[in-house]
């Protein structure tokens, strides 16, 4: 008999991977059990400054998200953390974790720094890359979460010789515990996200690097600590062994990396971008700064990447194509004497630098090549987790998934994707105990305030001494009591603390408030916790504010305690007189249809709707050919030696024995309208008109291969694309002895300026499959760069060891092909050996650009943007990959962007996830800050809907009465559900017809009135 | 004299690069006062205006670096409402450089603070607006 | 005139309560909006309805009709004063920017700039007799983000044209109407003060308004409500009117246009200036003026004025408005930059496929200036 499922699920690590599919695991129904083992979350892209290709800022991206983890109901994160075992099978696992010590009790402790600043250890700072020393008792860096200190038991005096205990005595929140002892627990789940990541490489153990000698030669890790304006040196680019600022940098690419005698044999994926986006930030910070970076093939192979990549040169960043040679140290200088080839000119150097950053790749950590072998699941030959092109996101296991770099090397993107197709998959296998698990929150019913004098409840915090020893806090609550409607105000030592909390409640109800103020810390933090106090109290959360005066009071005027307070009061004051305009929000509710619509048959769009159906959801696939299978239907095999045919077949025949999907074809979309949870699409099927209401849209619509207008193409049957080769072999219709590539026809240059990404794979696929078909073949290879990256890269060894020939040609100078009566002629100039070379092959293959299908109509019709080279363009390329900016429209595959199969799938897979998300919910709960319209005031000008980012205003063509007849115009109208509350666009209405509650123009000037005129007093 | 300046904050940003000064202790004058919005694009002219006419010496206004505005492009009205109320004020007279917006990330503690104080600086320099 | 002599409150003890205020007002026609309920409650000592103050444009179509010559806008002015005086402000489309800025340039502690956007072939006169008075044309453009100032170098470009180089205030302030309208007597004063000083300091002998609400304040409101002044006051369309008079004017180049004119309420109704800027335009050869029925003293007006009651009520009107010339005409000359950005905001609105609105709007001195091929 089977096991019981259990709705729970465990996700082991928490940087980005396991951030995000905890969350939308969370979101899905599930409880979920996140461990970590440091003891902040976050992992790698914590300790990023910048992310590529568009500079957003790391921490500034990820800290919602983190923060978003810690105050989940339904996640429970347990940091400094390991697993010890996992026994049972999939649905139903019990898993036992082991909590280490901190030796601050958790629910004390209120983060205020006090034992750290007493503390007298200093040992160096691991977040900061040692770059700076923190004491033993330390939080990992400022925005951790859980925003709670430990103590490091190895640096700790008394833990370690019993002696100090410093910190214990000025805890006022008696948090230390140096009794602490390790803890064991065991937990019941259904399933497992493996999410651990990987390591980056340490390049000690390559001594001709230099890296434990020379202290100017750094890893691209510690640079992004420099980059970074809360790292060791504030964000200014010095250079570690005289904080001097560098003025010539190098960069070397794959270290680490494309190493066979290391068994590294793959490319690193991420290594070539984020060194040019380290060169372009540093030169941002320091114009005087000259970057080099020394580099094989230069794998831009994202969406923007290339075109990064290129304004970087115009920058004035120097691409060196070199593998370094030697490194030395100057002793006098400390500058690092570099030699080098440079494969471009043919030319030899050697050449000083201030600063040498290692751009180190990923590496399988011993820890989680542990883990794995705890967990009894496969590796692959680089000791990464081993998993299945066709179910990229499946372990040798079943019910353990995995995502992110633990599977294979990959950006953020990617790896967010990945996380939400493994939350996917957890969410099919255990649908049934969707929302078993849940605690769904009960509250009492809302007073009515409506109409009621102003009641003010004001708490002022001590916060133990990190407000009231700057600020007087007994001042601010007597000046507070004379301001007009402030029933009652008192000071608290913590109010945050649970007892307070209790505290609070009591005198809502005794002094019958219904708005409560509170002077603390940062709203960013806590304000969620006191909304919840007050709306248990029976008021309506927003009833409620929050005035930071620690943060930006008391922590930052700490030697000015009068005008601190003073400071203090006018916060206050400022916050009490919005207070009295505070009106109670409401969260809105909107009904889902739970039933979706996919759009494109290929295998993104099949794999969307099946994991859709999987997960329970009525589905419709609508494809406008006869065919189902897009662009697969022309792959007969893959490098990796798969047959996609096979595949394929397997996948239709589910997608049509599902009883679930329904499937269109030959169907023309017509039009699109409505909002999340309720889309309506016309369908046009042989001149008959069907419309299909759907929550959800995923949009699949995949790319096509560019038909070339260069290179005699269509003229000559001898030159194909790689496309019409593959055709031609798996129809074995070939006899070629002279075989010559040329990759990047139709990408890379002025009309397509992006790196079509698949074809130097796709090239080499065809290249191997050739000489294995016959190994008399003479094949090369003309590019600019082989990008074959992840794993890749081992195939172009591959192609190396049987023969085929590799040559590069400068971007400026292009083959050329020509036909001399019948005979072809291919002349072009080669970078390595520097010379003109001439080929009269008998086949030329073109690797032609990929292209998005025709979409533009399609992009209208969803009112969702594309990318300048015609791709639909998502939310954020960073960490909303799989979302449009328009609430419940999806995409995925190579409508987002060129990818392999594995790709797509993790993708479609992620996206039907992001969907099955708002599926799952007979109706959502909006947050009541939404913009609203006072329909009486507008007069349809449209100024606001022209600039919500969001589209979620819509204008409605209506007749409007008058006190006198009537008047027919537009009217702007608030899509809730889609309104993400920014107030962009109340500041446009000439009218204020447009407002945003909780930040109304009145409340706001009210803020500004008590700021100034009081002030002027 | 000691300036007084109202600060408009986006809260995913400005305001988290406030946070963090604290989080660091880095000290700047109390001559800031923040009201909090939720994006930069919430900044109204009027809010500005209001709060000269009030007899406020400067007005900061803090959002997102350009492309990190947590609702896409917020940041990109606030730039241009700030640059017409610049020219509204040059326009009937009143220094534009005591309206400042400052791109300030949730990772840049050290420049708001630099940028508060620097402001402050600047605006003992040209003495009070009304005097 | 003379009416003006009276204060409101003598003025609306003439009323019959006839009732043909209402009867014509174009407000009147879609609301419940009624001027003659309005002055009987302000007689019988009831308050005010607030609303329905801020509601009329004091356009004066109905003081027009009123047999016993009862100014109704200076009723409706004078009791928004009165209600500001008790505390109460009435709202003001675009969030009351612009009364802001007025407040903002009635302080004396710096000194205005309105005027800093002429380019360098554009020729002015230190010591010149003849001053131009610009308005707020600069703050209109950077607000509505739409060439308004062009407006007043057309203006200019017109008078170097005719040789004359004017003078112009670099620290002219705006000349407060709006607050007036709005009843901010106080912050009114004080810009009028200032504009006054300014020019009386210069030695102006004559001082050509290029907006109607300019000119009606320096001609009726200054006097009565500020001071008396020893310069002249003309608007630019009588200015002109009477250089075609005296043939220095003249109109070389066909321009085949037809064109209707839309009166302004304080150009037309209050200062009877009807016939100069049709008679300039006239002059042009190949051009059509069409008038629309409702012209000269029964023209409706662009729905708005002191920024005080753009809404459905108003835009209704605009939209008639609109319509109606557009029947006629392919393009429509105003002379006041209020109406030009008023109807220009209707032309623009939010529309799902084609624009309802296609006939082109431009203001007076800018067609004169195109049509001396000075643009
Ligand atoms: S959220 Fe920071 S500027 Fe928009």
């Amino acid at each position: 008999m089977a096991m019981k499922k259990i709705g729970a699920v465990l996700v082991i690590g928490a940087g980005i991977g396991g951030i995000q599919a905890s969350l939308d695991l969370a979101d899905l129904g599930f409880k979920v059990y996140v461990i970590d083992k440091s003891p902040a979350i976050g992992g790698i892209m914590a300790q990023l400054d910048k992310t590529f290709p568009t500079n957003d800022c790391s921490m500034c991206i990820l800290a919602p998200k983190m923060v978003e983890v810690g105050r989940n109901p339904n996640i429970q994160l347990f940091s400094y953390t390991e697993l010890v075992k996992l026994e049972g099978t999939a649905g139903n696992f019990i898993a036992t974790i082991r909590k280490k010590p901190r030796f601050i009790d958790e629910s004390r402790c209120k983060n205020c720094g006090v034992c750290a600043s007493v503390c007298p250890v200093r040992v160096p700072d691991e977040f900061n890359e040692t770059l700076t020393v923190r004491s033993a008792s330390h939080i990992p860096f400022p925005q951790a979460v859980p925003a709670i200190y430990l103590i490091d038991p190895e640096a700790c005096l008394y833990l370690q010789k019993g002696i100090c205990r410093l910190c214990e005595k000025v805890c006022e929140a008696h948090a230390i515990d140096f009794n602490q002892k390790e803890e064991l627990l065991t937990l019941n789940i259904g399933a497992v996200i493996l999410s651990a990541g990987a390591d980056t490489f340490n390049p000690s153990i390559l001594p001709q690097f230099g890296y434990q000698s020379f202290e100017n030669v750094i890893t691209s890790t510690e640079f992004e600590r420099i980059l970074n304006a809360s790292g060791p040196f504030g964000g200014h680019v010095v250079r570690p062994s005289d904080h001097r600022s560098p003025k010539k940098i190098l960069w070397i690419l794959c270290v680490g990396s494309r190493n066979r005698k290391l068994n590294n044999n793959y490319c690193s994926s991420v290594c070539c971008m984020y060194s040019i986006k380290e060169a372009v930030i540093a030169k941002e910070h320091d114009p005087n700064i000259e970057g080099y970076i020394a580099f094989m093939d230069i794998r831009a192979v994202g969406k923007g990447f290339d075109e990064y990549y290129q304004r970087a040169k115009e920058l004035g960043i120097t691409f060196l194509k070199a593998r370094v040679s030697n490194l030395e140290e100057d002793p006098s200088t400390q500058n690092i004497i570099v030699s080098y080839e440079n494969i471009e000119t043919n030319t030899f150097h050697t050449e000083e630098f201030d600063l040498v950053v290692l751009s180190v790749g990923f590496q399988p950590s011993n820890s989680t090549r542990e883990l794995c072998k705890t967990l009894g699941i496969e590796l692959n030959e680089y000791n990464f987790c081993a998993t299945h092109p066709f179910n990229p996101l499946m372990t040798s296991k079943p019910g353990i998934f995995v995502c992110g770099t633990l599977s294979a090397p990959k950006d953020i993107p990617e790896t967010v994707a990945e996380s939400s197709g493994a939350a996917g998959m957890v969410s099919s296998l255990l649908q049934s105990e969707r929302f078993n698990l849940i605690v769904k929150k009960e509250y009492p019913p809302e007073f009515d305030v409506e109409n009621q004098e102003p009641r003010i409840g004001a708490f002022i915090c001590h916060c133990g001494i990190n407000i009231g020893a700057v600020v007087n806090v007994p001042e601010v609550v007597e000046f507070v009591k004379t301001l007009p409607n402030v029933v009652y105000a008192e000071e608290n030592l913590y109010t945050c603390s649970q007892d307070t909390q209790e505290k609070i409640k009591q005198i809502i109800k005794e002094y019958n408030l219904n708005r409560v103020v509170i002077a603390s810390c940062t709203p960013r933090t806590h304000e969620p916790l006191f909304q919840n106090t007050i709306r248990e109290a029976g008021l309506n959360p927003y009833l409620f504010e929050l005035v930071n005066i620690r943060e930006q009071c008391s922590w930052v005027h700490m030697s000015e305690p009068l005008n601190a307070t003073e400071k203090a009061k006018k916060l206050v004051a400022m916050t009490i007189a919005k207070a009295r305009l505070f009106r109670p929000v409401k969260e809105l509710s909107i009904p889902i249809k739970q039933s979706g619509v996919v759009i494109g048959g290929g295998i993104a769009g099949l794999t969307a709707a099946l994991e859709l159906a999987n997960q329970g959801f009525e589905v419709v696939l609508i494809e406008k050919e006869k065919e189902l299978g897009g662009l697969v239907k022309n792959i007969y095999y893959t490098l990796e030696n798969e047959n996609p045919q096979e595949f394929l077949r397997n996948l239709i025949n589910e997608v049509n024995t599902s009883e679930k999907i329904k499937l269109l074809m030959n169907a023309n979309i017509e039009s699109i309208s409505g909002y999340i949870g309720n889309f309506e699409i016309n369908v046009r099927k042989k001149g008959e008109l069907e419309t299909i209401q759907a929550g959800i849209i995923i949009v699949a619509t995949g790319g096509q291969e560019y038909k070339p207008t260069e290179y005699l193409y269509g003229e000559d049957e001898r030159i194909l694309t790689q496309q019409d080769l593959e055709l031609k072999i798996s129809g074995g219709e070939l006899n070629a002895k002279q075989v010559v590539m040329i990759q990047c026809v139709g990408s890379r240059n002025e009309t397509r300026p992006y790196c079509s990404k698949i074809c130097c794979s796709v090239a080499i696929k065809n290249a191997l499959k050739l000489k294995s078909l016959d190994p008399e073949i003479q094949i090369s290879i003309l590019h600019k760069d082989i990008r074959t990256y992840g794993f890749k890269e081992p195939y172009y060894e591959k192609a190396r060891e049987v023969g085929i020939n590799f040559i590069r040609f400068d971007e400026n100078r292009p083959p050329i092909l020509e036909k001399h009566g019948d005979s072809l002629q291919i002349s072009v100039y080669d970078i390595f050996s520097q010379k003109e070379l001439s080929f009269n092959p008998d086949l030329v293959v073109l690797s032609a650009a990929f292209l998005p299908t025709d979409n533009e109509e399609l992009a209208q019709m969803l009112k969702v943007p594309r990318d300048q080279n015609g791709f639909f363009l998502e939310a954020h390329v960073k960490l909303r990959p799989l979302d449009f900016a328009t609430e419940g429209i999806f995409l995925c595959g190579a409508a987002q962007w060129p990818k392999f199969i594995p790709e797509t799938i993790a993708q479609a897979k992620g996206a039907a996830a992001r969907a099955a998300i708002i599926l799952s919910k007979e109706s959502i709960r909006v947050p009541g800050i939404t913009a609203r319209v006072n329909e009486d005031l507008c007069i349809g000008c449209g100024s606001c809907q022209e600039l919500c980012p969001y589209n979620a205003i819509e204008m409605r063509y209506t007749e409007k009465l008058l006190e006198r007849g009537s008047i027919r115009t537009y009217q702007a109208h608030v899509l809730e559900a889609v309104c993400k509350g920014c107030g962009t666009c109340v500041s446009a209405c000439p009218l204020q017809a447009i407002n945003l509650p909780h930040f109304t123009n009145t409340q706001i000037l009210e803020m500004v009135k008590v700021l100034t005129k009081e002030a002027a007093k | 004299m000691t300036p007084n300046i109202v600060a408009f904050l986006c809260n995913w940003c400005g305001y988290a690069g406030a946070d963090l000064a604290g989080v660091s202790r880095f000290q700047y004058p109390p001559t800031i006062k923040i009201i909090r919005v939720m994006c930069s694009g919430r900044v109204d002219p009027v809010f500005i205006l209001r709060a000269f006419e009030n007899g406020a010496d400067g007005v900061l206004v803090c959002g997102c670096h350009i492309n990190d505005c947590h609702y896409i492009s917020g940041n990109l009205q606030a730039e241009k409402r700030v640059e017409k109320t610049k020219q509204l004020l040059k326009a009937i007279g009143i220094n534009p450089d005591r309206l400042r917006l400052e791109w300030v990330s949730a990772a840049e503690g050290a420049k708001f603070a630099t940028v508060v104080k620097e402001f402050t600086e600047f605006l003992e320099k040209i003495g009070p607006l009304i005097t | 005139m003379n009416v003006l002599k009276l204060s409101p409150e003598e003025l609306i003890k003439y009323c019959y309560q006839c009732g043909r205020c209402t009867g014509i007002c174009p407000l009147g026609e879609i609301s419940f909006y009624s001027p003659r309920i309005l002055i009987h409650n302000a007689l019988m000592g009831k308050p005010v309805d607030p609303q329905r103050l801020a509601q009329c444009s004091t356009c004066d179509l109905c003081s027009s009709k009123c047999p016993m010559d009862v100014m109704i806008s200076e009723f409706v002015r004078e009791e928004r004063h009165k209600l500001r005086q008790s505390g109460m402000i009435l709202e003001e489309a675009h969030f009351g920017i612009f009364s802001t800025l007025a407040r903002l340039m009635a302080k004396k502690t710096w000194k205005a700039n309105l005027n800093d956007y002429f380019p360098k072939e554009i020729q002015f006169s230190d010591t010149s007799e003849i001053l131009i008075f610009t308005g707020c044309m600069s703050l209109f453009e950077t607000y509505f983000e739409y060439k308004y100032t062009n407006i007043a170098k057309s203006a200019v470009k017109i008078l170097n044209h005719l040789k004359i180089k004017p003078q112009i205030l670099k620290e002219q302030v705006c000349c407060g109407h709006d607050l007036f309208w709005g009843g901010d007597y106080e912050n009114f004063r004080l810009l009028g003060e200032q504009n006054i000083e300014l020019i009386e300091r210069n030695g102006v002998e004559l001082v050509i308004t290029i907006c109607p609400e300019c000119y009606r304040t320096f001609k009726l409101d200054y006097p009565r409500y500020v001071r008396n002044y020893n310069f002249k006051v003309i608007s630019f369309s009588e200015f002109l009117d009477l250089e075609l008079k005296e043939g220095t004017l003249i109109f070389p180049y066909e321009i085949p246009r037809t064109i209707t004119y839309q009166d302004p309420c304080r150009l037309g109704r209050q200062l009877g200036v009807y016939d100069a800027p049709r008679n300039v335009l006239k002059a042009i050869p190949g051009i059509k003026l069409k008038e629309m029925e409702r012209s000269r003293e029964d023209a409706i007006c662009c729905g708005v004025s002191a920024w005080m009651n753009c809404n459905l009520y108003s835009k209704a009107i605009r939209m008639d408005r609109l319509l109606e010339a557009q029947q006629i005409a392919d393009t429509l000359i105003t002379n006041c930059p209020h109406c030009l950005i008023h109807f220009n905001c209707l032309k623009n609105e939010y529309a799902e496929t084609e624009k309802k609105y296609t006939l082109e709007i431009l203001d007076f001195k800018e067609f004169i200036a195109k049509a001396l091929l000075l643009g």
